[in-house]
């Protein structure tokens, strides 16, 4: 088969993994060698789905002996399956590299035989490109299901980062659409990935020259929407994982069609305002300071998708406003729907110096409509009656531009502007 | 007025001057030569030089960037904040909603994102000259920023040949030798580059034809920029080719869908009723009509075996045939009652081809195991058995959803999604297909205590 026709099978069969991230490591190049990581990595592109392409992201092989129902690669899919060789793999990420198409390799597979087996493969890839190519570019394998201790191990020496994807966001799910995966399996990998990087951080502080395991820390991925399962379960297991395993990132895919699926499966289109909103509430988990049970309380189990989280978090909270914006602690700013992490850092900068009022929020491009019921500032208080109104956050969306698309939810995470 | 170069050097050197003498902003008018203004008041030689001005090295660091903000009426603004600093209040620029810094670090904040954009957008093309390879690139930045990349490119591509061209200017790396020059236009840029071939092939499989969003991608990846991308040129082409692949796509799931299960079947009869119906796969096309499994709902075994056979098909009922004879006998020397499980198959459909006039059985595909695994995993679930019994590799696949080696699998007791007592046991029919007695009587002896050591779990 010719190489071009294994790139595009199996490119193809990877574009369903939403990890794209290439951050959170530094490697300085090595003197006559290629690449480099400068901490936060570069999307080289963007392709029409909105998303951007940061990775040579590819699977070594799709052939699969799992049938994982929400998987094009499981067994009893008909689809072209392709294997690429160690060689060719490196070439390509080589030859990608050089012409700056790329900041690196992100290397996923199918389990061709063994998941050992399979795992040797990759970390072969790795090896190459690190040790025969003196290539400083960014390496993310993701760890094959079930594979060996000893493997993570040695994955994490050539890797910036590792993932085990949790799939599915509980056992049950799991159970149905994924019977030879379990919770505790995929887990069981990711405690001995961060056991490792905990481990290799106590090296380094003794010996300096210890080799780094896998610097970008792990990730995983989470299928959205293939099950009935809530948003509530969702973000439950989200941030167990990051309590428990200091994961990076956790990503939400909203599941995809795949061709030639289960027939178990939902027919529908991806529910990307789900996934949009998800990663709002992911953000005001990890970086505002909230609590699953606060965003997502037993009552109210699934994210309103006509609103942002964190105003809808507001609206069932009005007792909490309105907040004073020369006053009140940063926890509380946050808090405020409008006030991304940026402004309120603007806001606590200035007002050391003069007070806030309305025209400073002007100045920083907040939407003083949307906002105005909520704070107090120098020259404004909003009339208490509007909070106490029945009818209070009726005016406060739906948000016209429903149909928001997936990327502007990376844009905020970038940002963290909401 | 002043009369400058676009660099910030010689914007430097007039700012002293003027600034030494206290000169006020309002007073002046940057102009740089390109406008075309032709005569200059101000020129440096008359200037006595600078007294010693106290200006933060970190604002003209930072000045120095902004200048590279392709727009006039920046100099003209690097000069009101100096002048501000120098005179006005040493703090200004920690004064983060003064409208002249504000716009000071809107600049900085498009320079920044623009030399992000020359990070990124660089697309090497290889030229390959007596085995030497040099890696040249042409890029349209909107500012001035390629100097600033430097240390990105170098750093980087340490171990390559390289230069980038601009309208501008141009910056190579040649032997370990950083230097600059002047630019070209893009047509002198033109190269030929195979690997472009198997990136435009990775771009076009990477991007997912069910999520189109045409918006948000310009918005990161600016037309203007497409001319420079080789993968830029077959976006059009999948843009029109999308709505197609999304069609057939989900033309061929409604083929494959099996609706008939719906989540209110509660009984075995009201699945068996709507089995007749499936067309998730076309062995029941076929085949005389899916062949249900058979016994009760509170069955504490359940077998499942491979598919229906000639027999199995006309008589409608599973495990009738000649491997269901040496089946039900182990059975019974094992003192278990035929109505007392449950039994059924994989595939409840018989796949055949012909063969001399006869219906020749031929192993159900994985994709037909998968289709099927609606029906069983239905089954199972009513049923919930204590026991469940794989009967070969097909009905393992089915039960386990994974490939399961049968012989390695002897002896063992597994739990799975159905049952916490499920085992694997080869099928009857290997025993048949057996043609060395004496390795026939062998397994069939195993098969016999197999089954009779199910009544001890
Ligand atoms: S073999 Fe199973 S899946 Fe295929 S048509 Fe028959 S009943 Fe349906």
């Amino acid at each position: 088969m010719e190489l071009k026709d294994k790139i595009s099978i199996l490119a193809d069969a990877a574009k369903y993994d939403a990890s794209c991230a290439s951050s959170g490591a530094y490697r300085k190049a090595a003197r006559g060698g290629i690449g480099n990581l400068e901490g936060s990595g570069i999307c080289h592109s963007f392709t029409p789905d909105g998303r951007c392409v940061s990775l040579l992201k590819i699977l070594l092989t799709n052939f699969c002996i799992y049938d994982c129902s929400y998987c094009v690669n499981r067994i009893s899919s008909q689809i072209k399956r392709a294997k690429f060789s160690v060689d060719e793999i490196v070439n390509l990420t080589m030859d990608f590299y050089r012409r700056n198409y790329v900041e690196g390799l992100f290397l996923s597979s199918g389990v061709a035989r063994s998941s050992d087996e399979t795992m040797e493969e990759m970390i072969e890839v790795a090896r190459r490109l690190r040790v025969d190519h003196k290539f400083g570019g960014y390496i993310h394998l993701k760890a094959v299901a079930g594979c060996s201790q000893e493997l993570l191990n040695k994955a994490g020496l050539y890797a910036d980062r590792l993932s085990a994807n949790i799939e599915l966001p509980t056992p049950k799910d799991l159970t149905n659409l994924a019977p030879a995966k379990t919770h505790t399996e995929i887990e069981k990998s990711m405690e001995q990935i961060q056991g490792r990087i905990v481990e290799n951080i106590e090296e380094k502080k003794l010996f300096k020259k210890a080799p780094q395991y896998s610097p970008g820390g792990q990730s995983t991925q989470m299928i959205v929407g293939a099950t009935k399962s809530t948003d509530r379960d969702i973000m439950t297991k989200a941030s167990d994982l990051y309590g428990n395993y200091q994961l990076k990132r956790v990503y939400y895919s909203a599941f995809s069609p795949i061709p030639d699926s289960d027939p178990n499966l939902p027919l529908v289109k991806p529910p990307m305002i789900r996934e949009h909103r998800l990663y709002q509430t992911d953000w005001l988990l990890r970086f505002y300071g909230f609590k699953v049970d606060e965003v997502l309380p037993t009552d109210h189990p699934e994210l309103d998708l006509d609103r942002d989280p964190k105003l809808s978090w507001a609206i069932r909270n009005r007792g909490t406003f309105p907040v004073d914006l020369n006053s009140a602690p940063k926890h509380i700013l946050l808090r405020i729907p409008g006030l991304g992490v940026r402004n309120v850092d603007k806001i606590l900068a200035t007002r050391t110096f003069q007070k806030i009022r309305l025209t400073d929020l002007a100045k920083m491009r907040v939407h003083l409509d949307k906002i105005r019921p909520y704070v107090v500032t120098a020259d404004y208080t909003p009339p208490l009656s509007q909070l106490d109104s029945l009818h209070f956050g009726k005016h406060q969306g739906p948000e016209t531009h429903v149909q928001l698309d997936l990327f502007s939810s990376f844009k905020e995470s970038v940002t963290g502007e909401f | 007025m002043a009369t400058i170069e676009p660099t910030f050097d010689s914007w430097r050197t007039y700012a002293r001057s003027l600034l030494s003498e206290k000169v006020h902003y309002d007073d002046i008018v940057w102009k740089t030569s390109g406008t075309g203004s032709l005569f200059d008041l101000m020129s440096a030689d008359h200037r006595p030089s600078p007294a010693q001005l106290s200006i933060p090295q970190s604002f003209m660091q930072d000045a120095a960037f902004v200048s590279a903000f392709r727009d006039d009426t920046t100099w003209a603004l690097l000069y009101r904040l100096a002048f501000r600093l120098i005179y006005e209040n040493k703090h200004l620029m920690s004064v983060a909603l003064d409208t002249d810094v504000l716009e000071f670090h809107r600049r900085m904040r498009l320079v920044s994102r623009d030399l992000h954009k020359v990070k990124a957008f660089v697309r090497f093309k290889e030229i390959k000259k007596n085995d030497e390879s040099i890696y040249m690139a042409w890029h349209r930045p909107d500012h001035r920023v390629l100097k600033f990349s430097a240390p990105f490119f170098t750093d980087r591509f340490n171990g390559m040949n390289w230069v980038i061209f601009t309208e501008d200017e141009s910056m190579s790396w040649i032997n370990n030798q950083l230097t600059f020059g002047p630019g070209i236009t893009q047509q002198e840029a033109l190269a030929f580059d195979h690997t472009e071939e198997l990136w435009k092939t990775y771009y076009g499989s990477i991007f997912n034809p069910a999520r189109i969003k045409v918006k948000a991608m310009k918005k990161e990846l600016p037309v203007r920029h497409w001319a420079t991308l080789p993968e830029a040129s077959i976006i059009d082409d999948l843009l029109r080719q999308a709505p197609k692949r999304l069609e057939e796509f989900y033309e061929s799931q409604r083929a494959s869908a099996v609706s008939l299960i719906q989540e209110n079947v509660s009984s075995l009869s009201e699945l068996k009723a709507a089995i007749i119906n499936c067309a998730a796969c076309s062995i029941c096309s076929k085949a005389t009509a899916p062949v249900f499994g058979e016994g009760p709902m509170d069955a504490e075994i359940v077998f499942v075996g491979e598919q229906p056979g000639n027999e199995e098909d006309m008589a409608g009922s599973p495990f009738v045939g000649p491997a269901g004879k040496l089946f039900m006998d182990a059975l019974d020397k094992a003192d278990i009652k035929r109505s007392d499980v449950y039994l059924t198959n994989a595939v409840k459909g018989f796949k055949w081809k012909e063969h001399n006039g006869m219906r020749k059985h031929v192993n159900p595909s994985s994709f037909e195991i998968s289709a099927c695994r609606a029906w069983v995993k239905s089954e199972l679930e009513l049923i919930k058995p204590r026991i469940l019994v794989c009967l070969g590799a097909s009905a393992a696949q089915s039960v386990f959803g994974k490939l399961m080696k049968v012989h390695d699998s002897h002896g063992k007791i597994f739990k799975t999604a159905f049952c916490d007592q499920t085992i694997i046991l080869p099928h009857p029919s290997a025993i048949l297909r057996t043609q060395d007695p004496e390795e026939k009587m062998h397994l069939e002896t195993r098969f016999l205590g197999d089954i009779m050591a199910l009544k001890n779990i």
